[in-house]
């Protein structure tokens, strides 16, 4: 629309007012919308089941089809078949429905759905706010590093969603991102402090939570060929910093879950534990008061270390054995395995205090010996037969244990990922005398098998070993790949004593880990994101950004009630509520006048239009010419009252006054830094140079 | 750039608040909208976010989750300093009214202002006009002026003195409203709304038909010959028998008549009412001009010699508009 020219014509606008009051979505305000809905379901790729994302694919692109004026708004039985599509797909979903993912994924689809009933302004504004909901909700499902810069992303898009509606010109979309990065900006000061001294409340009600997709990881039984497909998983299972220095690689055995029952082809807990552990964790207990008392003698404290557990969705919390728990939402449960208090479905932080030269155990009661000696009947001959004989030559079990694990080491034994498929029946035989190919859960269920039949007491723990050292950020990182399942044996006056046959049969992975043990024969972490660390720059980038990912989640899990009240006490000491109120006031005033500074609002108001102080500029030059320039004169009446001036002053002043002209009256205004030369140029054309001045010429170029 | 919506919308209505406000604004030609001339308060979307923060912050201490305190506080912040930025897009500008122009009473009067940019920054959408009547949304540039236009709905003849003007913005994220007032020193001239007589033409003594008067060359209206075909002259005027019989092209000529004069006199309209008489009067002022017939006019202390014209017809018209209203 151009200007209304001011010939002294009406506009051509008619008398009844043109345009509605906007309160339509503009093209623009739209395109900023599917962009960032786009992006907001982008953050729920990993958690969320993958066939949401096609429902805001297709909703977006009907809506963008729209803007294109292709397709058509859809009718209402569209829209209540695309609604009712959803729940169902939800319904039939193994999915709760009274679940956090229920309700997140409702949430998602409604956002999604949404598109095809958007006109207004109102709606628009609406979406933007359920995707700043969502925003945060992600958060309930990752709070990596990573993930936060996302969302932080996600979040300006958001803004700049809610400016794009607002607009009613379309204008550069980097410039609409602009502002909106501004205002997060420039909101962060109010925003960490408010971060910081929101008071920390306990949960106000329980809400179940449930992660949808199974992670890989290790579960409370153990089959052969389980730890085959974990070994495949690059994930972070925990990290761990320690107090003093580290334990060595061949230390770092990670107690998980302790397998004592083998019906011949799988390991799995005992019945009682596993009773104990699904009513234990239900009721969230003060963990100063356990209800089990583990039975141990527990020698040399060590030193401590703190885990932080990634989200398994399980119960089970790994520890060096033994460990004390000192701090944090775990204890110690049924042989010695530490178990959280509630399914670890966020991060968990705990401090434990760990032990040499412990007895655990140093009374073996009869039930747990039983359990500990317990085979099927009738099972592995072979094996039964090889040990018969061995115990024949080794009388002492000890002398018994250091044969057979030699006998592990000078067999012809070989430590693969891919051993091959094992009958179901005697496949301890099949394993020991035949195929020998295998790995850490091979050796440990046969070592236990062999044991057990030796008449002593043995039981296959699972877990991790090793972990990897990130020197830049101090901590061990643990990852699924380094599961392991090792052996511990009960000996008199001993107590439970961990042996490690596949030490004995490839000690690099025990030394240095998965990767140096399987180097020959490959099949490490194919086609994972991990496999590119075999190239070394990448693996010190790798290493940095872990690091950082590790001092974020630090920084956001420790910042708890406990966190927030050592923050103050530190920071700012025993206040009172004066001093607490005198800082609050001194706060808001500085931020305050940050604020009116970083927006220019300090700037002094120009009280005069600059074009009118031209122009007074203008009549007051012409006046000491003598040309008396009435108020009413308009630029284009100004050349018929130049008369007197000089041929080049007269061009200069014709100049301005045909550029003001069309500045003021015309829809082809030029832009104003041009009025402005046009303006310098006249009033230098009237104003004598000064050396001019100084020799007296004045009256020369005056009149 | 600027064009024209619905309505300014409707702000406030609390009589106090209005009180208030009528008591801090006064006329004037010219008005700066700073801190003390802008109002500003969150928005219905505002408090929405409002409530969303309520409830982000009800997840986070349900999931103890920190990130989510983060998301709520962000969005609480930028509700806070958007107040800023939504006054910001209005500070510093100038409101100024330029001119009305005069129309017929139940017509739309036109004012004119101009709003410029001093600042050196660009202001989106500020919603400019009168709560109850026109309304314009405009975009200025940097350093931009801009003329506009807003229409105004007249009921009497006389002055029209419009109520405050509104200036609006809810840029840059509509979380909030920031607006200012400006109460223009200007009024338009409401002519009275024409409206002839039932025995108008009668009772002025004048019959078109039998005087034509004084011939005015080169008209429109009645024919007086034919000419050959000069350039310049237009297809209507070309005389096609003419051309078909002799090829030669040959235009029409016309004349108009000047109209006897007419003179328009109060005392002959003793019976009726002022306001009848004044309708009446402006009738045929519009009518003698349409007709470039000179007019005299006469009402109780004022007089019009016989004259045509545009200044002619402005000075009758507003004698008619202003007739016994007070000068305000």
């Amino acid at each position: 629309m151009t200007r209304p020219s001011d010939d002294g014509l009406r506009p051509s606008l008619g008398w009844r007012p043109l345009m509605q009051e906007s309160q339509q979505l503009t093209r623009q305000g739209l395109l900023w919308l599917i962009l960032s809905q786009l992006a907001v379901v982008g953050l729920f790729v990993t958690p969320m089941p993958i066939w949401v994302m096609p429902v805001m694919l297709l909703t977006a692109t009907w809506r963008f089809r729209m803007l294109q004026k292709r397709w058509q708004l859809p009718s209402g039985w569209v829209k209540a078949l695309a609604v009712l599509l959803s729940l169902g797909a939800v319904a039939v979903s193994d999915i709760h429905p009274l679940s956090l993912d229920a309700a997140t994924i409702l949430l998602l689809l409604g956002f999604s759905l949404k598109n095809l009933e958007m006109a207004q302004r109102r709606d628009a504004i609406l979406a933007v706010y359920i995707g700043y909901f969502l925003v945060a909700v992600s958060f309930l499902f990752s709070q990596t590093l990573l993930a936060t810069l996302t969302a932080i992303l996600v979040l300006m898009l958001l803004t700049a969603t809610l400016i794009g509606v607002q607009l009613t010109r379309p204008q550069p979309m980097i410039r609409t991102l602009k502002i909106s990065s501004s205002l997060l900006v420039l909101s962060l000061p109010l925003m960490i402090v408010g971060y910081l001294f929101f008071p920390r409340l306990p949960p106000l009600w329980s809400v179940p939570m449930q992660q949808n997709q199974a992670r890989t990881g290790i579960s409370d039984s153990m089959s052969p060929g389980d730890f085959a497909s974990i070994a495949g998983s690059g994930a972070l299972a925990f990290r761990a910093t320690f107090s003093g220095n580290p334990p060595q690689q061949v230390d770092r055995y990670w107690r998980g879950p302790v397998l004592t029952h083998f019906d011949g082809n799988t390991w799995t807990p005992t019945t009682a534990y596993v009773e104990r552990r699904n009513f234990l964790p239900d009721r969230i207990q003060p963990s100063g008061s356990p209800v089990f008392q583990p039975n141990w003698q527990l020698g040399d404290a060590v030193g401590r270390y703190s885990v932080v557990y990634e989200p398994s969705n399980q119960w089970f919390a790994y520890s060096l054995t033994p460990s004390r728990v000192m701090n944090g939402e775990a204890r110690v449960g049924q042989d010695f395995q530490v178990v959280a208090t509630q399914k670890m479905d966020a991060p968990l932080r705990v401090e434990y205090e760990y032990y040499q030269n412990a007895v655990l155990d140093p009374v073996l009661s009869e039930r747990e010996r039983q359990a500990t000696l317990q085979l099927p009947t009738g099972i592995e001959p072979r094996t039964r037969a090889f040990i018969e004989d061995l115990r024949i030559r080794h009388t002492d079990p000890q002398a018994l244990i250091l044969a057979t694990l030699r006998w592990f080491q000078e067999s012809p034994f070989y430590y693969t990922l891919s051993p091959g498929t094992l009958p179901t029946t005697n496949s301890v035989d099949a394993f020991l005398f035949d195929s020998k190919r295998g790995f850490c859960a091979h050796y440990a269920g046969a070592f236990v098998v062999m044991m057990r039949m030796a008449g002593i007491p043995a039981r296959v723990v699972s877990g991790y070993q090793g972990g990897e050292w990130n020197e830049k950020g101090g901590f061990i990182a643990v990852h699924e790949f380094d599961a392991h399942a090792w052996v511990e044996l009960w000996l008199p006056s001993a107590g439970w004593v961990a042996f490690d046959p596949t030490a004995w049969v490839a000690p690099e992975r025990i030394e240095q880990n998965l990767r140096s043990a399987v180097a020959d024969s490959g099949g490490f972490l194919n086609g994972s994101p991990l496999y590119a660390l075999q190239f070394s720059w990448f693996n010190g980038l790798r290493l940095s950004v872990d690091a950082w990912q590790f001092r974020w989640q630090r920084w956001i899990m420790d910042y708890d009630q406990r966190g927030q009240s050592l923050f103050i006490a530190r920071w700012l000491g025993n206040i009172d509520s004066t001093t607490a109120v005198a800082y609050a006031l001194g706060f808001i005033t500085l931020l305050g006048l940050f604020w009116i500074a970083a927006l220019g609002l300090l700037q002094p108001h120009h009280s005069k239009d600059p074009i009118a102080a031209q122009w007074q500029m203008l009549r007051e030059q012409l006046g000491r010419y003598g040309i008396d320039v009435d108020q009413q004169v308009t630029p284009s009446q100004l050349s018929s009252l130049l008369a007197g001036l000089s041929a080049l002053q007269q061009q200069a002043i014709q100049q301005y006054a045909n550029q003001l002209n069309r500045y003021l009256y015309h829809s082809d205004a030029p832009p104003y830094a041009d009025i402005k030369r046009q303006y310098r140029n006249a009033i230098a054309a009237l104003e004598p140079r000064w050396w001019k001045r100084a020799l007296g010429f004045r009256h020369l170029f005056g009149r | 750039m600027w064009r024209r919506i619905k309505s300014i919308g409707v702000l406030p209505p609390r009589r106090y608040f209005q009180q208030w406000i009528a008591s801090r604004i006064d006329r004037r030609t010219e008005t700066q909208f700073n801190q003390r001339r802008i109002y500003i308060v969150p928005s219905k979307a505002g408090l929405g976010l409002l409530l969303l923060f309520s409830i982000t912050i009800l997840l986070g201490i349900n999931f103890q989750n920190n990130l989510v305190f983060m998301v709520a506080f962000w969005l609480l912040a930028m509700l806070t300093i958007n107040i800023l930025f939504t006054y910001r897009n209005l500070s510093g500008l100038t409101l100024r009214a330029i001119h009305a122009e005069p129309c017929f009473a139940g017509e739309k009067a036109l004012f004119w202002f101009e709003i410029t940019e001093h600042q050196g920054r660009e202001r989106p959408s500020i919603h400019v006009g009168w709560e109850q009547q026109d309304a314009v949304v405009i975009n200025l540039k940097a350093h931009e002026t801009l003329r506009i236009s807003l229409s105004h709905g007249t009921q009497a003849r006389g002055w029209l003195i419009p109520e405050r003007l509104t200036v609006i913005t809810r840029f840059p994220t509509g979380l909030a409203r920031a607006w200012g007032y400006f109460l223009p020193d200007v009024k338009a001239i409401v002519y009275p709304k024409p409206q002839l007589l039932p025995d108008g033409s009668a009772q002025t003594g004048a019959d078109p038909n039998q005087s034509k008067g004084r011939e005015i060359p080169r008209g429109s209206h009645d024919f007086s010959g034919i000419r050959s075909y000069r350039s310049g002259d237009s297809m209507k005027q070309i005389h096609w028998p003419q051309f078909a019989k002799t090829g030669h092209l040959a235009s029409r000529e016309f004349v108009d008549y000047e109209q006897a004069a007419q003179w328009l006199d109060w005392t002959h309209w003793q019976g009726q009412s002022d306001e009848r008489v004044l309708a009446h009067f402006t009738a045929r002022v519009i009518g003698f001009h349409r007709d470039n017939t000179p007019w005299g006019m006469q009402i109780p202390d004022q007089r019009f010699e016989m004259d045509v014209g545009e200044a002619h017809r402005v000075q009758t018209l507003t004698a008619l508009a202003l007739y016994g209203v007070k000068v305000p």
